[in-house]
């Protein structure tokens, strides 16, 4: 059994009557790279801080190696923080900003210089460390940032949007780089961010949050095939959708009547309502079946190297996206019909 | 609970020392009889003098306003976006109005622009006028001249603190979407140092209003503040001081909060500036420009300094356009005459400890409004800042009403409440540099703190301080400069000689006939150049040390 460092228990928040965070409940396990995935405004940055410590939930606990800290302030709660904008003390130099933490537990000064030199090769800082933070680089000043932090081995590590303010090219270098120190020190992270990418390449776990709420939590490959609804399923990678209505039920398997003919698909829960959204990924499509079958134009296509993804228009008008290898591709052509089919058990049923 | 002590004792502080005087004035005002009586203040409103000088001091505070504003803004964008040989020297010039007492001041103005003054003389032997102008008229432009010459620093030191502290690429966004410069300035720029200009506005507003030492040397009465000076000496038979005090803290009360409310609604700071305005280069032909114009601004600023001197130097100076004779004889007065002597002495003592407690006190309140959560804060943050609106005479007067035969009684030894005195009316400076200084410092930089372990007295220590020591210092200096030539507390307070602080002493000397004047204007020579120095070395610290490295981008 793996060991839970940290559980969010039936956490409340609101700010002046307005509810940002609703019921959210989940744990964090050692070694887990946690993530919190949601679009702006969800609330996960106040998640956060309320993990920190810098605010206080209205109601619920948080539990930190099974003692409960939801009242304890944040000093003394040895979880370390990497802010969104880094924080780093203008006043000090990289080298200072990096022994704070050590200083204020007051370790001997032997220690403090070997352990910082440790983090400064860890973070690949070497060459900065007499620099004032102004005269870094936006890359160095975020393993600052993170280097501060790791020196004091904080029981858990919270990072805020981490990479939100660098470019595409820093971002992929630097996500390499915390997934290597996530690996090279074993800390247990928990990541808050809105790029989904960002959360299924890195994380180990995936909470998504929507308006105040965690959705689902799962590992990264439950998320995506598995999604609890279809705002889970079309936050997280492309997505197809079909309305429809269920017209004949036998055990697990439906009949839906869509503008696109009847479709058969595999139930792997109950569902209430008989109005149904219908979604499969682009690439869960296949040629072969005789069922589940659409037909269209295509309307144009995206070549990524490892395949393609071709967008295709019914006489209905619906859109869907359909990925194949680029093998395959040389088949079609831009305004020819093509016909796809999905399995049954590779179409998500959700409520509409 | 160690929280709450602290904030009771301050709360109490300000009680005894504050609250205590002004109620005593306000219920002498309405209660003087022991009952509820408007008859006071219906005197005093009635009165067409009265309700003249009220009319005359708004329209001296809106007309000094204008033009600090005229000279401040631009100074503060020129030292923020150019860059020029002798920058820093000359900021620091630009600065030293500041020091200069405007009652001092006029001492030496005077002498320039009165009707047989140096400027008419020189311009009747340039034959450009026949008969001599009155400058000054009735007294009122004078007091507009020193006021805005005295206070345009104000102007200057906050519009460059709001330039200094905001992103530059909201301005690039701008002129990106093809906006011009000037409609970048009242779109972007000028909105978002409004919180600054008009914190100054008020501080200046205020300030000129409030002023005793300068009309009355220009002899200027019709001005509320004057009209509670001459009320004061007769209060017991005229009550009508009492209900002029009532209408000016009305006044000023009701701008107050209204600055309060605006500065509320809008917090613009934008956080984190990641690129810091690039200093132009300029050359040749603009360079000249700009030095030539600074230079006339300043010689003008000057004037005052200059006249000071050589009246300070002049034995012989009688209708011509600079003296005929000098002499250095009063400066050996200065340093050999005991009431001089004294003087210094005094103000330099009274200056420095009621200094030392206003960055103490000041930083500690700035800091409790904003970061504690705490019952009665609202009451701390405006009771710090009632000073801003009670005058000197005011404060002075409930002093001495308020605690005579007590022991602070200023008849027998005023050194506690004038050191109180001092450091209460420069107390909101200094609150209102560290709050806002606080309210700009990103709260992340201590929250980063807290997460790593650091309690409130390390971070206070080792993060806070440091980031909001400029501003706290730049305060300091504000509050030391002018402190040590404050006028209206040492008029009234310094009653017996041996505790007369530098002004006492001036305005003591001034009024003897013969030599008089001459020491008192070498005396003020003198406590200028104390307060200069300070500025100086202050100003070289703050933009050496401090300035260079709290650029974070």
């Amino acid at each position: 059994m793996e060991k839970e460092i940290l559980t969010v228990e039936n956490v409340d928040k609101s700010y002046n009557g307005k509810e940002v965070l609703k019921n959210i409940n989940f744990s964090v396990y050692e070694n887990d790279f946690f993530f919190i995935l949601g679009p702006s405004g969800c609330g996960k940055t106040t998640l956060l801080r309320i993990i920190a410590g810098f605010v206080e939930p209205d109601r619920g606990r948080i539990i930190l190696n099974k003692k409960d800290i939801t009242k304890t302030p944040p000093n003394k709660r040895n979880i370390g923080l990497v802010f969104q904008n880094y924080a780093l003390w203008p006043h000090m130099k990289v080298i200072d900003n990096i022994a704070y933490g050590l200083k204020i537990k007051k370790y001997s000064e032997d220690f403090i210089r070997k352990r910082v030199k440790e983090i400064i090769r860890i973070t690949k800082l070497e060459n900065v460390e007499n620099f004032y933070p102004s005269q870094i680089s936006g890359g160095q000043q975020q393993r600052v940032a993170l280097a501060r932090v790791l020196v004091t081995n904080p029981q858990i590590l919270l990072l805020d949007e981490p990479l939100s303010n660098l470019d595409a090219k820093l971002r992929d270098d630097l996500r390499r780089e915390i997934k290597r120190i996530h690996k090279e020190t074993g800390i247990t992270m928990v990541y808050v961010t809105h790029d989904q990418k960002e959360a299924m390449t890195l994380g180990t776990t995936i909470a998504v949050m929507k308006e105040r709420e965690i959705i689902q939590i799962g590992s990264p490959y439950e998320i995506y095939t598995n999604p609890e609804n279809f705002f889970v399923a079309s936050f997280i990678g492309d997505i197809n959708k079909l309305k429809g209505k269920i017209v004949e039920k036998s055990r697990d398997i439906i009949k839906v009547e869509t503008a696109e003919g009847f479709f058969f698909a595999k139930l792997k829960k109950e569902i209430a309502s008989e109005n149904v959204l219908l979604c499969f990924r682009p690439e869960s499509i296949s040629v072969m079946e005789s069922i589940n079958k659409i037909k269209g134009k295509m309307q144009d296509y995206e070549f990524y190297g490892d395949i393609v993804k071709i967008n295709i228009i019914t006489q209905k008008d619906n859109t869907f996206r359909i990925a194949i290898f680029p093998d395959d591709f040389n088949k079609y052509k831009t305004g020819e019909n093509i016909v796809f089919s999905i399995k049954e058990d590779k179409i998500m049923v959700f409520e509409e | 609970m160690k929280r709450k002590i602290s904030f009771s004792l301050i709360l109490l502080f300000f009680l005894i020392f504050l609250v205590y005087p002004i109620s005593f004035i306000l219920y002498q005002c309405f209660f003087p009889n022991g009952n509820f009586t408007l008859k006071i203040l219906k005197i005093a409103i009635t009165s067409y003098v009265i309700r003249k000088s009220i009319i005359n001091s708004f329209i001296l505070g809106f007309i000094v306003v204008l033009t600090t504003s005229i000279i401040g803004i631009p100074l503060a964008f020129i030292f923020d976006r150019i860059n020029f040989k002798g920058k820093s020297t000359l900021r620091v010039l630009f600065l030293l109005p500041m020091i200069l007492s405007p009652f001092v001041g006029s001492i030496g103005i005077k002498q320039i622009l009165s009707r047989f003054g140096s400027l008419n003389i020189l311009l009747i032997k340039l034959g450009i006028i026949k008969e001599p102008i009155s400058w000054f008229g009735s007294g009122f432009p004078g007091i507009v001249i020193l006021q805005t010459l005295h206070l345009y620093p104000v102007m200057f030191l906050n519009i460059s603190a709001y330039l200094n502290n905001y992103d530059i690429s909201v301005e690039e966004a701008s002129y990106n979407l093809g906006a011009t410069t000037l409609q970048t300035f009242f779109r972007i720029i000028f909105p978002i140092i409004l919180p600054g200009y008009f914190a100054a506005s008020s501080i200046i507003f205020i300030w000129s209003i409030t002023d005793l030492g300068t009309p009355l040397i220009f002899e200027f009465n019709n001005l509320i503040s004057v009209k509670i000076f001459y009320t004061l000496k007769d209060i017991n038979t005229n009550p009508v001081g009492y209900a002029l005090v009532f209408i000016i803290l009305f006044l000023t009360l009701f701008l107050f909060i209204f600055t309060k409310k605006y500065l509320e609604k809008a917090p613009y700071t934008t956080g984190r500036t990641t690129i810091q305005a690039k200093e132009k280069e300029i050359r040749g032909k603009k360079l000249f420009l700009l030095y030539l114009s600074l230079f006339i601004i300043l010689f003008l600023s000057l004037i005052p300094h200059f006249s000071l001197i050589f009246f300070s130097f002049s034995k012989k100076w009688f209708f011509t356009v600079l003296p005929t004779e000098y002499t250095d004889e009063y400066y050996k007065v200065v340093f050999t005459h005991r009431l001089t002597k004294t003087g210094i002495f005094n103000s330099l003592i009274y200056s420095s400890i009621s200094t030392t407690l206003d960055i103490l006190l000041g930083f500690f309140i700035g800091y409790i409004l904003a970061r504690w959560k705490i019952k009665g804060k609202g009451l701390l943050d405006t009771l710090s800042m009632v000073p801003l609106i009670i005058p000197g005479i005011v404060l002075a007067f409930g002093y001495v009403s308020t605690f005579s035969n007590t022991i602070f009684d200023p008849k027998n030894n005023p050194v506690f409440l004038i050191i109180l005195s001092y450091s209460l009316r420069r107390l909101p400076y200094l609150v209102r540099t560290t709050h806002s200084s606080f309210l700009q410092l990103n709260r992340e930089l201590e929250e980063a703190s807290y997460s790593l372990g650091g309690n409130e007295g390390t971070t206070f220590k080792k993060i806070i301080f440091p980031l909001v020591s400029p501003g706290l210092f730049a305060g300091g200096i504000l509050a030391f400069a002018f402190s040590l030539m404050e006028v209206s507390c040492s008029l009234i307070l310094a009653i017996r000689e041996k505790f007369y602080p530098i002004s006492k002493v001036i305005y003591t000397l001034a009024g003897r006939v013969t030599d008089g004047p001459n020491t008192a204007t070498s005396l003020g020579v003198i406590g200028t150049i104390i307060t200069g120095i300070c500025l100086f070395i202050s100003t070289k610290i703050l933009s050496k040390k401090i300035g260079e490295f709290f650029r974070i981008g």
